[in-house]
């Protein structure tokens, strides 16, 4: 729900007539989830890559009807694409060092409650970034996106039956490199 | 258990969980009973807590935030008025061959109507539609300044002295040209004049009171079976009162000439 005052179609329609207020609703209550997913996903510059997200989603918000879960499963359609474009720009640039935030010992100014997110996020990461990336992309749009099977289904361009798939064997393989290292999270 | 091609991994030695303990698992719900799937569970946790507070944006995101969308960009008139053709002539194609023809039908009744209306169609077809129209709808149509059977006779006959055009057939010589001044008269008052010659012209009295129109000047015009009377051409009497019409310089106190008797030479009659 994106607010609890104001309903999804009111502030759709409100945004689609142009309201900043509007915009700020929707960016709030959808930016945490785009950013985790790009964060998760493995982009490299997830900030940069999610307002990416919400430009293009904003530009081309006239163009859109349906639903507050429709809205979410059109945007996170275009988180997954813009996160395939930032692998591919990457793909292109000179081979660096990922960025590692848990070892980056610039100040920050969210301070330690952020070096424990980011700490805690980026093992998350790593665990994700085990899986293969459509398995990644299922379980991403499934917990971060908080998508149904067929609307990952339409995202990813696959049947159900393989999205269920690709679902069990991404659960299978994160619960055996758990049990294997003996490490909880 | 794995099939074959199939990558799962075997779930150790615990049971495989079924489809509604993940379902609950991905949800974030502890599933009952299923200790094994703890560390599982706090992956999920995990996952789903990276989604904390909204991001920040970059620049060109909090302008848009701030200011809001810019209004909903107009196409040019131009390129409406193209829209529009477009989409006109893709409904158009898109009909059945029926539904074409009807369209067309409506377009061609309402081209008529408009010109109707707008007095610009040839008085004959003017007055055939005047009258229909007005026998089946309340409306009116204006009509041409001489209506009725009588004009519909005259612009018949009109057409067919095209062929004599230009001659007085009476007396051989060019036929005169109305005056300026003949030509401004109202159309009212043309039209009384018009029918008063055109009557005169259908019992042939006008004809013979007039000098031009003596036997005399006409040698051929009696004896002739194949000639035809002047009875039978009331339109160029009336073609005399029309403006710019025939026989206008022979003096203004003079009622309009009567029609010039007809070619001598014979020719088919109806």
């Amino acid at each position: 729900m994106l607010s609890s005052i104001v309903s999804f179609p009111e502030v759709l329609t409100a945004a689609q007539a142009g309201s900043a207020w509007a915009l700020q609703v929707m960016y709030d209550a959808l930016s945490g989830q785009v950013l985790g997913f790009c964060r998760s996903r493995g982009a490299v510059e997830p900030e940069d890559v999610a307002s990416e997200v919400f430009l293009a989603a904003f530009t081309s918000l006239r163009d859109f009807s349906g639903d507050e879960q429709q809205f979410r499963a059109w945007l996170f359609t275009i988180a997954h694409r813009r996160v395939v474009d930032s692998f591919r720009r990457e793909s292109r640039r000179p081979v660096t060092a990922p960025y590692r935030p848990e070892i980056d010992d610039r100040s920050v100014a969210s301070g330690e409650d952020d070096a424990l997110v980011a700490l805690s996020t980026q093992r998350v990461k790593d665990r994700i970034a085990e899986l293969p990336p459509d398995q990644s992309d299922v379980l991403l749009l499934r917990i971060i996106g908080d998508l149904t099977i067929d609307q990952i289904a339409g995202i990813l361009g696959k049947t159900e039956g393989a999205v269920k798939a690709l679902q069990r064997r991404a659960l299978a393989a994160l619960r055996k490199r758990i049990e294997s290292e003996g490490v909880s999270l | 258990m794995s099939f074959r091609g199939d990558d799962i991994p075997e779930m150790g030695n615990s049971l495989e969980p079924d489809e509604r303990d993940l379902t609950a698992l991905l949800r974030g719900h502890r599933p009952a009973n299923r200790p094994d799937l703890e560390p599982l569970a706090a992956l999920v946790d995990d996952l789903r807590h990276t989604v904390s507070a909204s991001a920040r944006p970059n620049v060109a995101l909090a302008a848009l935030l701030a200011a809001g969308l810019p209004p909903a960009p107009l196409l040019p008139a131009p390129a409406r008025r193209a829209h529009r053709a477009a989409a006109a002539v893709r409904w158009a194609t898109s009909l059945r061959t029926a539904a074409k023809a009807g369209v067309l039908a409506t377009v061609a009744a309402l081209g008529i109507a408009s010109a109707a209306t707008a007095g610009a169609l040839p008085d004959s077809v003017q007055d055939k539609l005047s009258t229909a129209v007005e026998t089946v709808t309340p409306w009116h149509i204006p009509r041409p300044a001489g209506h009725g059977i009588g004009d519909l006779v005259r612009e018949k006959n009109r057409n067919k002295d095209k062929k004599n055009k230009g001659v007085d057939t009476d007396s051989g010589s060019p036929t005169p040209t109305a005056s300026p001044g003949q030509n401004a008269k109202p159309a009212h008052s043309e039209m009384s004049e018009h029918q008063e010659s055109s009557d005169a012209g259908r019992d042939g009295k006008v004809k013979s009171s007039t000098p031009e129109s003596t036997p005399a000047s006409e040698p051929t015009h009696s004896g002739n079976p194949a000639r035809p009377s002047r009875s039978e051409h009331p339109a160029k009497d009336s073609k005399k009162g029309e403006p710019g019409g025939k026989g206008g310089s022979h003096g203004s106190t003079r009622p309009p000439d009567p029609a010039p008797a007809p070619h001598p030479e014979p020719g088919p009659r109806k």
